[in-house]
């Protein structure tokens, strides 16, 4: 591919007659006309003079080589891969300010496969911008919860501060060790119509982004390997390892190898996926609320009955809800003590606990002079035109220009539209600012610039920002030679503006060639002595262990219901114009079976049985079905995120489209729908491959497998307890026995080892006794004796253990032949009696693992209010 | 020596004596639990404060069962809190703040308190800090019915301490004293409409009322020696914490007063801390881990004065 030059030599046609995709880019919108005083967007790509800038053009010319067909495949190569990484946002109403309101749905992340290009003498002027901006951000931070100069000299106007609810009160005292109390940071800007950045807000609260960032990038470097080789945009890599040293060093003192921890709302949260990204690329564990504790005045992270210090917290969860004792009470997603420990200087809380006054639009006037009074500098990186009600002169601006403004709270809060408002409407706004002037800024419409985007008929232009971050280290600050991009929704009302409708990926170009800089504070190897390893159960919470548990059991309950789903439509299909066939009555038996194994309802009177398994697989409103089972598991997996193999998503993804494709063919004649089953099944077998060959061996682990263990061995005695305790005919018996061997996936073994004479009683032996087959219950509970051993805690009297072994000697005085036994009501009395007591006792040993493992606290409740009494 | 009834009367040296007074404070928290507590954590605010006017000899807080963590912490407004972790399983928490204060006549300025209370509003350009108590906060909201209430007392050109006296003094015979009236969630506009309420609601309002105006006002949380009539003896632990207002004036100082009572802050009030509102200064405050589904409270506070 030769690189084109100027716009010049890329217009033409294609040799099919098209326009180049680039061209018809360039020519959208009723053509740009240079020279005219144009009041139209800034393009990325062309800048203002209409002629491809020097970075875009191996992007112009591989999008020209690729044509429309080629830009829509790379679209869908970039959705597979998000799914294949469970890359999602949860999105939220933004005026639900309560982290702890009902979660919604997470949906995947969009992301554009077109890099956003940034020039490198561009970059360096963004990122002198970006570094200054951090350290103005910082020293305004410092003061304000410190000697409060910035407000006694009049540099800030005290409403802005004491009025902001992120202006946290138990937040003074709390001092970050090492030059900055602003750790991380994030500016959000945009471009004027003649190119020069603004910043639209800063992100100091908990920013989020960065780990998308990173998602970002891996997608659009593997759809578009060569451009990406060619182009060679900075890495994001050393950013984080700049972090992570950077996290180090702001532990408190004593810590001679400090422990950090990412702390997360949970798996509901708005950017759930981020911090799990963020905790894997620090490479810390990634952790919430229930996993953590003050005790003697520091904090500690829950682990296999035992505490384990921590030193460092990288907090996502928003500092009011952080500690219900001293900040917001009620929070379920702090820790009671946080704020005293902070106070103390045992842990460090990054951000700390207050920043999020720095996100006040209302401080976005003041920079300039704060700027010139705190550092003696000019502000490098100036703000979109902002004015503080608060002030009458900048109030009757705003009102003066009222349509033009976007109203943004000082507080948090939705941003306002006025030229979206009537006229009724805006008059309300009117007095609404007029009544309280302090609470309000008029920011004028940032006019964002535009750059080309993947669409269904070519490229569109869509209008991006990008979201910078900078981090704290040594006695300055590093930004991320990248940056979350993002193209705005067009219609600003909804979701308020600043919502992520497609992310973009941007892409720095290195001005420098010498390839030792291109190493760029990158961490080689290690030159200090061995570093002794984090015991393994350090990341083990009863939190991570009950959820690593159900992961187990839901992926295993999952693949069971699979089999004998699979089974069942067999013998369905089989018999369906052979209603009088001597084995028709299996049928039946297996179809209760199927009810009675996932407590589903039964099959209802004249209802098809294939549109009933087809129920089973996809109604996610009953309980039982295949469909909760999935979302069991995924909502496990989320849980514990940062304890998997990325690859689990690719494999819950490719479950997922499977399932949706069979909702997408309501007249499936029964094709679509062994299909399903078939992907499900073996997306299940990629999951246990997956624990199996995949996974370190640690506590989670074993509770992993512990779960899928007692699941197995229930569904097994479920499943005979459905099917063999009642002789039917021996026609139908021996093919009941044949599906049920079938769904427990020992039909192979049982032919060869019995030589195809079918028996209750060998294949009782077979699927109960027998130790050596893996799909046996005296499989299971050998394996679960063998886990709960594993345990760094283990001690072979726990109540689990004795009541396996109780299991285990039932299971030894067993005879197969007294079980086949039939009454003259032709029940089976003995395995009726057997399984019975073996599902009630493998059900007591999951509580008793509940019991002793997943402990949790006993609910949280205020101290009792104390309202004062007369006295007079 | 002569005794003291004729040398209060009459000599200025003694003077120097009546005008400061010495108490010795015990409040008593006792929390009981339907069901075992395994682990509580407390804050309180029950030491004391050194201010102009008052002086805190000594402070002890006993936590019992005996928490495995406290320490005592400065908050932004100087005000001492105490921090506990009560970590022995218990069905009864007991939390003693013992003190020994002196309190001498409020030393505001009379000039000052006696210009036009316009005088008094705190600009951004001169008293920036001071504007943190002009504005509203979680429980002192400024709804206009709270403005149009105060500017009763407070019509233009008043001297500030008259028109506070007055507003004082409409609250204590407007407003029924009456607990159950109100209730935590109250707001400063519930106890307006209710016209009845305790301490802290009449506090929450005169504070309210002086916010809505422009005037920087806090939220005091302290104690009240309380005389028997002449002839009984002092019961001991009938009284209990109280709260009241207090405004600042022209020269930066702060007169405070007692809507509840109808007077101004003396050397009987004792004041432990201030802030915004409640929330900032409660006696006690924590978070408990239990299954206990009921609780009950006793508080007893005793001032008795050396």
């Amino acid at each position: 591919m030769s690189a084109p030059g100027p716009t010049g030599q890329l217009l033409g046609s294609t040799p099919g007659g098209m326009p180049a995709l680039v061209d018809a880019y360039l020519a959208r919108g009723g053509m740009f006309t240079p020279g005219v005083g144009d009041p139209r967007r800034y393009d990325e790509m062309t800048g203002t003079d209409g002629a491809l800038l020097p970075g875009w053009s191996e992007l112009a010319a591989a999008l020209n080589a690729i044509g429309e067909r080629g830009l829509a495949d790379l679209s869908g190569r970039v959705d597979r891969l998000l799914e294949d990484d469970g890359v999602t946002y949860t999105p939220v109403d933004a005026v639900v300010a309560d982290p702890a309101a009902a979660p919604a749905n997470p949906e995947r992340w969009r992301l554009d496969p077109l890099p956003l290009v940034v020039e490198d003498a561009e970059w360096r002027r963004l990122e002198a911008g970006l570094i200054q901006r951090s350290t103005l951000m910082d020293a305004v931070l410092t003061d304000l919860y410190g000697d409060g100069k910035v407000i006694e000299n009049g540099l800030l106007p005290p409403e802005l501060v004491y009025l902001h609810r992120d202006y946290l009160r138990p937040a003074h005292g709390v001092t970050i060790p090492g030059a900055h109390q602003l750790f991380f940071h994030a500016v959000d800007v945009c471009r004027s119509t003649s190119g020069s950045f603004q910043a639209l807000g800063d992100r100091t609260q908990a920013p989020s982004g960065a780990g998308y960032a990173m998602a970002d990038r891996r997608v659009v470097s593997r759809v578009l390997p060569d451009l990406f080789r060619r182009s060679a945009p900075r890495g994001l890599g050393a950013f984080f390892h700049t972090m992570r040293s950077a996290l180090a060093s702001v532990a408190p003192d004593q810590a001679e190898d400090p422990r950090v921890v990412v702390l997360t709302p949970g798996a509901h949260s708005e950017t759930a996926f981020d911090q799990a990204m963020l905790a894997s690329l620090l490479g810390v564990p990634l952790v919430e609320s229930a996993d953590l504790t003050i005790r003697r005045g520091r904090l500690w992270m829950l682990s296999m009955g035992r505490v384990e210090p921590v030193d460092v917290v990288v907090r996502r969860v928003d500092a009011s809800w952080s500690d219900p004792l001293d900040l917001r009470p009620n929070s379920r997603l702090g820790v009671v003590g946080l704020t005293e420990a902070c106070r103390r200087g045992t842990v460090t809380v990054v951000n700390t606990l207050g920043s999020g006054i720095l996100e006040s639009p209302g401080m976005l006037p003041f920079l300039p002079q704060l700027a010139r009074s705190v550092l003696g500098e000019t502000l490098k990186l100036e703000s979109v035109p902002t004015h503080w009600c608060g002030i009458d002169a900048e109030r009757s601006h705003v009102l003066a220009h009222f349509e033009q403004m976007v109203l943004r709270p000082t507080d948090r809060g939705r941003s306002v539209f006025p030229a979206l408002l009537s006229r009724d409407e805006r008059q309300v706004w009117r007095d609404r600012i007029t009544a309280e002037p302090h609470r309000w800024v008029g920011q004028e419409n940032a006019p964002f610039s535009e750059a080309p985007m993947a669409a269904p008929d070519g490229l569109a232009a869509g209008q991006v920002s990008m979201r910078l971050f900078s981090v704290a280290h040594g006695s300055g600050y590093v930004p991320m030679p990248g940056a979350l991009g993002r193209v705005q929704d067009d219609d600003p009302s909804i979701g308020g503006r600043g919502r992520v409708s497609v992310a973009k990926d941007v892409w720095v170009r290195s001005g420098r060639t010498d390839p030792a800089v291109r190493g760029e504070g990158r961490v080689w190897l290690y030159e200090g002595p061995v570093v002794h390893p984090d015991r393994p159960e350090s990341t083990s919470s009863p939190r991570v262990l009950e959820d690593m548990f159900w992961l187990g059991r839901y992926a295993e309950r999952t693949e069971d219901l699979t089999r004998l789903l699979i089974v069942a439509q067999e013998r369905v299909e089989d018999f369906r114009f052979r209603p009088e066939h001597l084995g028709a009555g299996c049928v039946p038996v297996l179809l209760s079976a199927v009810g009675a194994v996932s407590a589903t309802r039964p099959l209802a009177p004249g209802q098809d049985p294939l549109s009933r398994i087809r129920e089973l697989i996809l109604d996610t409103s009953e309980i039982g079905t295949l469909a909760q089972s999935l979302a069991g598991l995924r909502e496990s997996a989320r849980s514990v995120r940062d304890q998997l193999s990325g690859d689990t998503w690719m494999v819950l993804g490719g479950v997922d489209r499977a399932v949706a494709e069979l909702a997408e063919a309501p007249g499936d004649g029964g094709m679509t729908l062994s299909s399903t089953q078939a992907a499900v099944l073996s997306g299940m077998l990629a999951v246990s491959g997956l624990a199996s060959e995949n996974m370190i061996r640690d506590p989670g682990w074993y509770f992993m497998d512990l779960g899928r263990r007692l699941e197995r061995g229930q569904q097994v005695t479920a499943l005979l307890r459905s099917t063999l305790t009642r002789s039917h005919s021996s026609a139908v018996d021996s093919l009941v026995v044949e599906s049920v061997l079938a769904a427990s996936e020992s039909g192979v073994t049982y032919r060869r080892r019995y030589r195809g004479r079918t028996q209750i009683a060998t294949m009782l032996e077979l699927l109960l006794l027998d130790a050596g087959n893996p799909r046996s219950l005296a499989y299971q509970v050998a394996q679960a004796r063998a886990d709960l051993r594993a345990l760094p805690d283990a001690s072979g009297t726990s109540r689990p253990q004795r009541r396996l072994e109780e299991v285990d000697s039932i299971l030894r005085r067993c005879r197969p032949e007294d079980l086949e036994h039939t009454d003259d009501t032709q029940t089976r009395k003995e395995l009726t009696t057997l399984l019975d007591g073996l599902h009630e006792a493998l059900r007591g040993i999951a509580d008793a693992i509940a019991a002793q493992h997943f402990w949790h606290p006993s609910p949280m409740q205020p101290l009792g209010v104390v309202t004062l009494e007369e006295v007079q | 020596m002569t005794s003291e009834g004729e040398t209060s009367e009459r000599t200025p040296t003694t003077d120097m004596v009546t005008t400061s007074r010495r108490y010795r404070i015990e409040h008593r928290t006792i929390y009981r639990y339907s069901d075992d507590v395994s682990a509580s954590y407390g804050r309180g605010y029950l030491h004391p404060r050194d201010t102009p006017d008052q002086r805190c000899l000594d402070h002890r807080l006993i936590v019992e069962p005996e928490p495995s963590d406290a320490a005592d912490g400065l908050d932004v407004y100087g005000n001492t809190s105490a921090y506990f972790h009560v970590t022995r399983p218990h069905t009864e928490l007991c939390v003693v703040g013992l003190s020994e204060v002196e309190v001498s006549v409020p030393g505001w300025d009379r000039t000052s308190a006696s210009l036009p209370w316009e005088l008094a509003l705190p600009t951004r350009a001169t008293d920036p800090r001071a504007i943190e108590f002009t504005l509203p906060s979680l429980l002192v909201q400024l709804p206009s019915a709270v403005r149009e209430y105060a500017a009763i007392s407070f019509i233009p050109r008043r001297p500030m301490i008259d028109a506070l006296t007055d507003l004082n003094h409409r609250i204590r015979t407007q407003f029924k004293y009456e607990s159950g009236a109100t209730s935590v969630s109250s707001t400063v506009l519930d106890v307006l409409e209710a016209r009845a309420g305790v301490c802290q609601d009449f506090a929450h309002l005169a504070v309210a009322c002086l916010r809505s105006l422009g005037l920087a006002c806090r939220y005091v949380s302290g104690y009240l020696a309380t005389y028997p009539p002449p002839g009984e003896e002092r019961m001991i632990g009938v009284d209990a914490s109280h709260a009241w207002a207090a405004v600042r004036l022209a020269d930066g100082s702060w007169v405070g007063f007692d809507p509840t009572n109808d007077t101004l802050a003396d050397e009987r009030y004792t004041t432990i801390a201030w802030g915004r509102d409640y929330d900032d200064v409660p006696p006690l405050r924590g978070v408990i881990f239990t299954d206990a589904e009921n609780h009950e409270m006793d508080v007893a506070v005793d001032v008795a004065p050396m």
